[in-house]
């Protein structure tokens, strides 16, 4: 069915309610989450001031809250990066009013995560050296190649569906919009019209970028993956690790997208574009990715637990019985099996129901990366005593403050641009409406 | 058959052995082993390509005759992974005497170096230390040759090739998508005034002020902000000072000596008869107790209690289990009160109450409010109420406890940097040591600062013990010796310190004074390295002189 005239106003207006009508507590909302960025900053300047002393960080736990936030963080751009791709590759009609939301948080949360290993460097101005003295053979340095590729192509990923609506607000907004947004506008559109040569061209840059950025994810994520496990220290010496962090990165990325999306559908009434329709599709995908993750840690486990290695006994009496293991039993029932009953009993699959599943899913996963990362340095490789780490007050306002990094970094980008694809809904309307009328006509020759 | 079955009980047997309990070792009656004497030369040039330095120790006799055919084995201070001595290597002497060892520094920077002979046929076992200086760049480490030398060479080049092809389609794509959507944009209408930021006219004062708004405000900002990171010190972060080293040049020779004879000394490593280093042994020991005329050592490193015996040997009384809550590893405070022995443990923050005999009288589980970083304990006393002073040190603290382990109070919050060792003097008063201002404070019973003193002399003050007249004693072992001080603060001169050796270089017998002890006219100081030496005062006329 192809929009009606009103239809297809009621949706330019809807998307770019963000841009003219944000809401009256739009500024309060902001206000709130600048005030928490700007407690991390003032955080880590007394940390770039005193060193790394003022976190728990210690000789022996080196890696903490911020490598644990690198990576959480890194990890749902991926997921939302690759569940968007795979739903435009793959043609799923339901994905077009929640592409934007998902690759705008995808951008985003990296650009998050991407500072953290700058914040973990007690000199940050030595990650020069990285590039002066980097050796080819390192993960870190891979990593960091990976993670700007990455970004480039999320950037990339982001912008091309976005051309169509730029043009959109150009033409609505007007240049009474203001010169320097108009100009940006302007000039982002890049002349577009909607011919088919341009939708054409489009097509096929969107769909190259979203086949390059799912191995491009999965690769990236792996590099992550391989700054753990090709070390020899329990908890991290393990082959499962690259898939185990990638399948990791989709899960809690699919369930920062629920929550992203119901954020966004509250508070800029998205109702009639986002429905429980769409909700229960992501809380699908994010029970099957949430078993699959189980899977896993059982086979992790299992393998570990059976071997009973020295140094992976320890640690995985530290994990099951020990001092974290309130923490890891927290992670298995709270963030699988509850997540997982959440979407599958239909009393509970509604968009409360998902929401709050995807909720627990992101908690939990965000203390499975403490988990993963932390314990594996507690755990001595020489005969000394289990390190006590407990992040100080600057790191969890660090930690605290990128959280809240994220969602006022989309905000102000829907203060600029539409918050749902215009174009993409339209395009699945007039396929839909091909589809319908090809079916009448071998129905009615 | 019998044989066979004999030689398989004989070698089940043999598997067993080790974990039969140590049999007492006995004491050689009558030790008459020649004293020796081991001095450690510090390089005088390179000694090969890499910047190695050319270390060498000449043991001899007590009559300076050099014994040839001994083994001496190098160390060196490592405060990595906790303070501990790494081995460098082991050398023979020659007929002078002297053995030589290659060291190949791993960092620029100051070394601990410390030779020891372990003694044997005949001989007592020696010690030597030399700190010494190294600009040599580290040797870089190279992976050894194996079968998939290839591979691994050429892997990163073809990641690269992958992340340049990566690339290179994302270029395609924009530059397509780009070129392609540009190409059917519409021409500009005829008449049509293109939007611009800012006009082409006259360059004028107001479009400069508004070129130049923007880095000006950034400027502005970042002032204030470069002003904030590099006020209070900025720069390079202080180094942790070696044991040895000093804040302001290397030698302490010129420093006034108080007036003491060292009486005895008790090796950290002692051997057995055959030669062998007995496993009483003291490693890294850190602090000592006096009860009832015993001297009670806290044997850090193994986490145990050792007491010396008559033969000024180490022997063991109490040996804790490492990971339980009477875990003594790491622990460096300790002191005694009442008979009972009281060690402030840093593994689960516990303090553990011994008798002197080293059995426990009980542990008090600390309820202490939690700071910043974990909870680490580096000095203790107790008063007259049984109340216990700790001193968190990564806290920046002292906490008063109840005897049961509850939080009384805190002092020192904002004046105290990295306290240290602890003690009471005979008013009540609390004597901590400030590691990281080099001084040592006096507090009130309540909490109030009264006095603090050394900020001239101390360099990196350890623990601090105050005998009943108020003389005040602190061992540093960044001046590698023992500050005496008077009852109102004035400098009395040190103990050991840096002496000329044989050789012209400077050595302490004191080369890393930590625990601090003082009783009537005695001072038991421990050594981390070379074990604990008790000195006679012969400064009480000094002393009574300041009252």
């Amino acid at each position: 069915m192809v929009l009606q005239q009103h239809q297809k106003a009621d949706l330019e207006l809807t998307a770019m309610r963000p841009i003219t009508r944000p809401g009256e507590y739009y500024w309060v909302i902001v206000a709130g989450l600048s005030v928490l960025v700007f407690a991390a900053a003032v955080a880590y300047l007394q940390q770039l001031k005193e060193g790394l002393g003022v976190t728990g960080l210690n000789q022996r736990v080196s890696w903490g809250f911020y490598i644990g936030d690198m990576v959480f963080f890194i990890g749902i751009s991926y997921g939302g990066a690759m569940t968007s791709a795979i739903l435009r590759l793959t043609n799923a009609p339901w994905r077009a009013p929640l592409s934007r939301i998902a690759e705008t948080m995808a951008v985003t949360s990296v650009l998050v995560g991407a500072v953290f290993p700058l914040i973990d460097m007690g000199r940050p101005e030595r990650m020069v050296y990285l590039f002066r003295y980097g050796q080819v053979g390192s993960p870190v340095l891979w990593d960091v190649i990976a993670v700007n590729t990455y970004l480039i192509a999320g950037a990339i990923f982001l912008y091309l569906p976005l051309i169509p609506d730029i043009a959109v607000c150009r033409d609505r907004l007007g240049p009474n919009t203001g010169k320097l947004r108009y100009l940006l506008y302007e000039r982002l559109a890049l002349g577009w019209r909607g011919t088919d040569r341009q939708k054409r061209v489009l097509a096929w840059g969107t769909t190259v970028v979203a086949i390059v950025i799912i191995p491009l994810a999965v690769a990236v994520h792996s590099v992550l993956a391989f700054l753990f496990g090709v070390t020899s220290r329990p908890g991290w010496d393990s082959t499962i690790f690259a898939p185990y962090f990638v399948l990791g990165a989709m899960f809690s990325g699919v369930a920062t997208v629920i929550i992203a999306v119901a954020g966004f559908r509250w508070a800029y009434h998205l109702e009639e574009y986002i429905t429980r329709k769409h909700f229960e599709y992501l809380g699908y995908i994010m029970m099957t990715l949430g078993a699959g993750y189980g899977y896993f840690m059982f086979s992790e486990y299992m393998t570990e637990g059976y071997k009973l290695h020295e140094g992976a006994r320890d640690m995985m009496e530290l994990m099951i019985v020990g001092r974290l293991a309130p923490f890891m039993w927290l992670f298995g029932i709270g963030g699988l099996v509850v997540p997982i009953l959440l979407v599958a009993l239909p009393i509970t699959r509604n968009i409360f129901g998902i929401t709050t599943a995807a909720l627990a899913v992101l908690a939990a996963m965000w203390l499975k990366r403490f988990l993963i990362v932390v314990p594996g340095l507690a755990e001595p490789m020489m005969p000394t005593p289990l390190v006590i780490y407990w992040p100080s007050r600057v790191e969890i306002m660090i930690t605290l403050g990128a959280v809240a990094a994220i969602p006022l970094l989309m905000m102000l980008f829907f203060r600029l641009f539409p918050i749902i694809s215009i174009f993409e809904i339209e395009e699945v309307a007039e396929e839909d409406a091909k589809r319908t009328a090809e079916a009448l006509h071998q129905a009615v020759p | 058959m019998r044989t066979i079955a004999a030689c398989l009980v004989m070698a089940f047997l043999a598997n067993f052995v080790p974990l039969l309990p140590e049999p007492a070792l006995a004491e050689d009656p009558g030790d008459a082993r020649v004293r020796t004497t081991l001095e450690v030369a510090a390089p005088a040039g390179p000694a090969n390509e890499d910047g190695g330095a050319m270390l060498s120790a000449r043991l001899s006799a007590e009559d300076g005759r050099p014994l040839g055919g001994a083994r001496v084995t190098f160390y060196e201070l490592s405060t990595v992974f906790g303070e501990r001595l790494m081995e460098l290597g082991e050398a023979m002497t020659d007929t002078t005497g002297t053995a030589a060892l290659v060291l190949e520094p791993a960092w620029p920077g100051e070394h601990s170096i410390i030779a020891r002979f372990g003694g044997g046929e005949g001989l007592e076992p020696a010690q030597a230390t030399l700190l010494l200086q190294t600009d040599a760049p580290p040797n870089l480490h190279e992976n050894a040759a194996f079968g998939l030398e290839q591979p691994r060479k050429w892997a990163p080049f073809g990641f690269g090739l992958l992340v340049l092809a990566v690339w290179g389609v994302l270029g395609l794509v924009m530059a397509r998508v780009v070129l392609g959507i540009m190409a059917d944009a519409p021409a500009p209408a005829p008449g049509a005034v293109p939007v611009r930021i800012f006009s082409r006219g006259q360059f004028s004062a107001s479009s400069a002020a508004r070129l130049l708004a923007a880095p000006a405000l950034l400027l502005l900002t970042a002032l204030p902000v470069g002003w904030f990171l590099t006020s209070g010190g900025g720069g390079e972060p202080d180094q942790a000072a070696m044991p040895g080293s000093s804040h302001a040049g290397a030698s302490t020779a010129h420093l006034p000596a108080f007036p003491a004879t060292l009486e005895q000394s008790i090796s950290a490593i002692t051997t057995d008869a055959s030669g062998d280093v007995r496993r009483d042994s003291a490693d890294f020991p850190s602090d000592l107790a006096l009860v009832d005329g015993r001297v009670l050592v806290l044997d850090s490193n193994k986490g145990r209690m050792l007491t010396v015996t008559s033969e000024e040997k180490f022997a063991r009384t109490f040996e804790s289990n490492r990971g339980g809550e009477t875990s003594l590893l790491r622990a460096v405070a300790m002191t005694s009160h009442l008979g009972l022995i009281y060690i402030a443990a840093p593994l689960y923050g516990n303090v553990v109450v011994l008798e002197p005999s080293g059995r426990v009288d009980h542990v008090i589980k600390t309820r202490i409010p939690a700071g910043i970083r974990p909870f680490h304990p580096a000095g203790v006393a107790v008063d007259e109420s049984d109340n216990i002073w700790i001193s968190d040190s990564s806290n920046d603290r002292v906490v008063s406890l109840s005897p049961s382990g509850s939080f009384l109070a805190s002092i020192g919050d904002g004046d105290l940097d990295t306290p240290g060792g602890l003690a009471l003097d005979a008013a009540g008063n609390l004597w901590v040591v400030d590691s990281g201002h080099h001084q040592v404070k006096q507090y009130a019973p309540g909490g109030l600062l009264l006095t603090a003193i050394g900020a001239d002399q101390l360099k990196k003050p350890e623990a601090v013990a105050v005998d009943e007249s108020g003389t005040v004693f602190v061992s540093d072992a960044g001046l590698r010796a023992v500050a005496v001080f008077g009852i109102d603060g004035l400098f009395l001169g040190v103990i050991a310190g840096d002496q000329p050796g044989h050789d012209g270089e400077m050595a302490s017998a004191l080369p890393y004074p930590y625990g601090v002890k003082v009783a009537s006219d005695r001072l038991y100081v421990v050594d981390r390295l070379s074990g604990v030496h008790v000195f006679r005062l012969d400064g009480a006329s000094v002393r009574e002189g300041e009252r």
